[in-house]
Parts: structure tokens; sequence; C-alpha cells
């Protein structure tokens, strides 16, 4: 467990011929805390998480435990951050169990695991996302949001100090979001991780979020806790829509969209 | 699971070692087991013609067939994950065609490296324009990333380009020499002997340990090339040694037999449908599965037409590609 926080500072990044984010700066983001992504598309989220993950060339700092993620080595970067992107891709002739222990052993081949403890921790994980009964079968025959979850399982058995999840919730129901998010939620609090999860679903953001960050065109609109970030100005800054924030009777926030502003 | 997939294996191994037996055991000589047997072990009753035949015709023909198939199944295999494209075989991107325009260029024109004798002219040809076209390939998609989408593009462009200058030395051979040609791409595995096996040994013996060193860092690009980075993969220098292991095997198989493009892409196929995509399966499964219908191929084409011996590119693709049609529909149907 660790208890750095990731510095976010002057990051650009993008493509060769468009910038997408330009000079962002965080406030940081302590280890064990989840922290939405959220922005209206192309506000450069899913830019930000690729940036961090390395898949992307960046300018600027990311500082974690005395070393700038942006300029380690991609071996290097990969104990340290695990990116999930959106979906698994389709056609891929392996069980569920095979899927997770191949983000496992794709590492161990360094460190040595044996096949026995990479077992018991792949299964371990799809025990806590309900999913040991599907150990056995073909990715290719779940549901997509199966899929999601196998996608999941395979960043957070890997335990790394930072997990960037991309969109982890868009293809679920009500109750594998609440599932998933309850499953970040226990990997983030007992590994320590940092969690940043780009969200389009607002409500899921300020129910499970420790901190928000807003995005629009590529510039940070806000960034702090929910009950603070989350406000009807920045939301129609960001979005232009008119937005009430609102108590429900169990007291959480929630969004409410009423019309598109100019 | 593993246990499932280690017997599929192993069973896939069984019927590779069967099939070699039986395309070692017949022949045009209609010799006898038994016969065959003394010529093996060098026993005394043995006689010189089933030596000859066995240790200078048949055992080595039947390696060469096993040892080719294997080849273009493991190139066929790690092209198919790099490229995350289940139609590529060494043959998409260009190797052939180039293999095909290096042995037009020693054959018709006479052009290749001096100091060869006349018997390796073709081969070594072959294999130049082949391994030169993936460095080719290796260089025009490094330039911006080496995307699978780059990287096929190239290889059709390839396959036309070369396809090209071979119709062009064609049209300027003599009839003579375009037969010559003619018969050196259609495979035949009856011009060879101990030192192709020994040169496709070689290949096999440095592709495959390598492949099998990577096998985790394959299984996990089939998450796709992002995916596949955050877990530590180097992508880039992946598909790289990825790529020359391909060109090495499908280059000395092309250039010692001629072109073939089937078990590159059936091998793998059928290796998938028994173990998946686990690749500490997957690589041997398709090895052994390429080298199996190689040997099953070779054997049919002694049995079709009593007394005589078909090219064996031609059996595969009139026997094979029914079966392998009928595997696939019978997955994934229409």
């Amino acid at each position: 467990m660790t208890e750095t926080a990731l510095e976010i500072t002057g990051l650009c990044a993008g493509y060769p011929r468009r910038k997408v984010i330009r000079s962002l700066s965080l406030p940081p983001l302590p280890a064990g805390t989840i922290t939405a992504v959220i922005g209206p598309n192309g506000a450069g989220k899913t830019t930000l998480l690729r940036a961090l993950g390395g898949l992307l060339p960046a300018q600027g700092e990311a500082r974690f435990d005395g070393r700038d993620l942006l300029r380690c080595t991609p071996s290097d970067l990969a104990r340290v951050v695990t990116y999930m992107p959106q979906a698994l891709p389709q056609g891929v002739a392996l069980t569920v169990i095979e899927a997770v222990g191949t983000a496992l052993r794709v590492a161990s081949s360094h460190s040595g695991n044996p096949d026995a403890a990479i077992h018991a921790r792949a299964d371990a994980i799809l025990a806590r996302l309900d999913m040991g009964h599907l150990a056995l079968r073909p990715i290719d025959e779940l549901s997509g949001g199966q899929r999601q979850l196998v996608s999941l399982a395979q960043a957070i058995v890997r335990r790394p100090a930072i997990l960037l999840l991309d969109e982890p919730t868009s293809a679920l129901d009500a109750s594998h979001q609440i599932d998933v998010m309850e499953a970040v939620g226990e990997a983030s609090a007992n590994d320590g991780m940092i969690v940043l999860a780009v969200m389009h679903d607002l409500n899921l953001a300020l129910r499970w979020a420790d901190s928000i960050v807003l995005l629009a065109e590529g510039a940070l609109i806000t960034a702090g806790p929910p009950a603070v970030a989350m406000t009807a100005e920045n939301l129609a800054a960001a979005y232009h829509v008119a937005a009430r924030i609102e108590r429900c009777s169990r007291g959480r926030l929630h969004v409410l969209f009423d019309e598109r502003v100019p | 699971m593993v246990h499932r997939r280690r017997f599929l294996v192993a069973a896939l191994a069984v019927i590779l070692a069967v099939a070699f037996l039986l395309d070692l055991a017949i022949g045009p000589a209609g010799l006898g087991l038994s016969q065959l047997t003394g010529a093996l072990l060098g026993l005394e009753g043995a006689g010189e013609m089933e030596r000859v035949i066995l240790w200078s015709v048949r055992l080595p023909q039947a390696l060469t067939a096993v040892l080719v198939g294997g080849a273009l199944a493991l190139a066929g295999a790690e092209m198919q994950t790099i490229l995350d494209n289940p139609l590529a075989s060494p043959f998409t991107l260009g190797v052939s065609s180039a293999a095909s325009f290096g042995a037009a260029l020693a054959i018709v024109l006479g052009v290749g490296l001096p100091g060869l004798p006349a018997a390796w002219l073709v081969p070594v040809n072959a294999f130049i324009f082949a391994f030169g076209s993936v460095l080719l390939l290796q260089a025009l998609t490094s330039r911006r990333g080496a995307g699978p989408d780059r990287l096929i593009l190239f290889g059709i462009a390839m396959v036309f380009t070369f396809n090209a200058l071979v119709a062009l030395i064609q049209f300027m051979a003599s009839e003579r020499v375009l037969q010559q040609f003619v018969f050196w791409t259609m495979w035949s595995i009856s011009r060879t002997g101990w030192p192709e096996v020994a040169a496709l040994t070689a290949a096999l013996a440095i592709a495959f340990p390598a492949a099998m060193a990577v096998r985790w860092q394959l299984t996990a690009l089939r998450f796709g090339e992002d995916r596949a980075r955050s877990f530590g993969v180097p992508v880039a220098r992946l598909r790289f040694m990825t790529l020359l292991r391909i060109s090495l095997l499908a280059a000395i198989a092309v250039a010692f037999v001629g072109t073939i493009g089937f078990i590159g892409l059936v091998g793998p196929h059928i290796a998938r449908l028994l173990v998946g995509e686990d690749h500490r399966f997957f690589l041997p499964a398709s090895v052994l599965t390429g080298a199996a219908v190689m040997a099953l191929a070779s054997l049919t084409g002694k049995l079709l037409i009593p007394g005589m011996v078909l090219p064996i590119g031609v059996v595969t693709s009139l026997v094979g590609i029914p079966v392998f049609l009928t595997l696939i529909l019978r997955r994934h149907p229409l």
C-alpha cells in the first residue's frame, strides 16, 4: 500500500496535429481515493488517461513517488499504472480465467510468480466481482456487461498504484454498476490505489468519487470534492445545460438536467 | 481447462506422429513395412535400394513436409496475433510474392549472389527477397507507429508489386525457362533433401523457442495494443521481433519448396478452435496442426492417383480448404 499522491502539473497531451489537453494542473490526488473525470464529449477525458498511461506523448509533469511518470520507461510505468480501455475486443478465444491470468502473467514473467499464486489471485478477483461461476466461460460468449467486468478484473488484479478506468460502467445495468463501483472502491481503499475514472453518469460520480475533475475543450473547469465541484454554474460552463444539484431523501446529492443553455 | 488443453496438444502430437509414419511408409515404390523397418534400422536383410529410397527420398521428403507445415503454421499463428487479423498469413504481407520474385530473377535471368552453387541460387534468392520484404515493411510501418491496418495495407501493396514484377519477368522469359519457373511455383517436396531438412530444422529451432519466450506478451496483445502496452508489453519491439521470426520461417519454407498459403492460415485456425488463444498451447498446437496437415496432404498426394505423386500444394488446397470451410461454418453458421 502506498501513501503517495499523484501530482499533475502543466500537462499537455494530444496528437501530432492537435493538442487536446493544454496545460492541465490538478490538486494532488491522494492514495486510496477515486477521482471521477467528467466533461462533455471531446473534453479530453480519455486523452488525459491515455497520456498518464504512457499511451500518448505528453509534456508537463505527473509526479508520483518521487518520479515523473511522463518520463518513465514503458516497463517502469507498467509497474505503477494500469489503463483499462472502454471495452474488451471481440473475437478473442480465451476463457475468463485465462484473460485475468494473462494480465498478471505478463508482469510475473519477470517476478517468477508460480502458477498457483496467479490462479488464486485471479480467482479471488473474480469472486469479488461475483464472476467466479464464469471463470471457465469463453469471453466471447459473455454479455457486454460481463465483458466489462472481465476487463475491470484484468486491471484490478494487477494491484497498480494508479488505476486509470475509461468509462468502467458504460455497458452495465444498475446492479452491475454498483458491483463495479463497489469493487473499485474496495480495491482503492484496501490497496491504496489512486483511481482516475472517466465517467459519463454524473450521479455515479457524485456517489462514488472522492473528488471530481471537470474538463471542457481540453481545459480544467474545476477540480475538488463532489459537493464543491459539481455546481450548476460549472455544469453549465462545461455541458451548456441547465442543471440542478439536489439532495434526495437519503441525503445524497443528485444531478438533474433541465434544458440546453446557449 | 489447462489439463484439457495439454491433452489436446498431446493428441495433436500423436496424430502428427501417425501421419508422418504413414507418409513415410507409403510411396510409389511399393515397399512393404518390413522392408522399410529394416532399412530404417539398418538391419541385415535390408537391400541397398530400400535403404536409398528411405534415406535419400522418403525420409527427407516426409521430414520436409512436416517441418514446412510447422514453420508456416507458426508464422501464420504469430502473424494473426500481431496483426489482430485471423485472415493474416505469411502471404498476406507479400512474403511469398517477394520470394517468388527472387526465384524468378534466379531462374529466368540468372541473377543471384555470386559464388553460390547453382543448386542454392534459387532458394537463397527467394530467401533474400522474402527477408528483404519484411525489413522494408518494418521500415515503412515504423515511420509513424506500426498499426495492424497499416501493416496489412503495405502487405497488400507488396503482393501486387511483386506479382507484377514476376509477371514482367515471365513475359520476358523463353518457353523453356518459363516452364522451369512454373514448376518451382507449384509446391513440391520432390526436390528436397537433407540440406533443406537441416535448414528448416534450424529455422524452427530458433523461432519456436523465441516465440514461446514471449507467449504471455503475445496472449496479452490479443486484448488490443493499448491494454497490452498498459500491461507492460513493449508492443513495437514485440511486433518487430515477431516479424523477423515470421520472415525467417516463411522465407526458408518458400525458398525450398515454393509458394503455399493455405497452411499458414488453416494451421492456426484449427489450433485456435481446439485450444483457444492462450499462446502456451496455441503456438505448439499450431505447429503440430500445420505439420500434421502437411503430412496428411503429402500422403493423400500419393494415394489419390496410384503410381503418381501429386504436388502437395495442389492437395492441400483441394482437400484442405473444404475441410477448413466446414470447420469455420460449423463454428460460425452463415
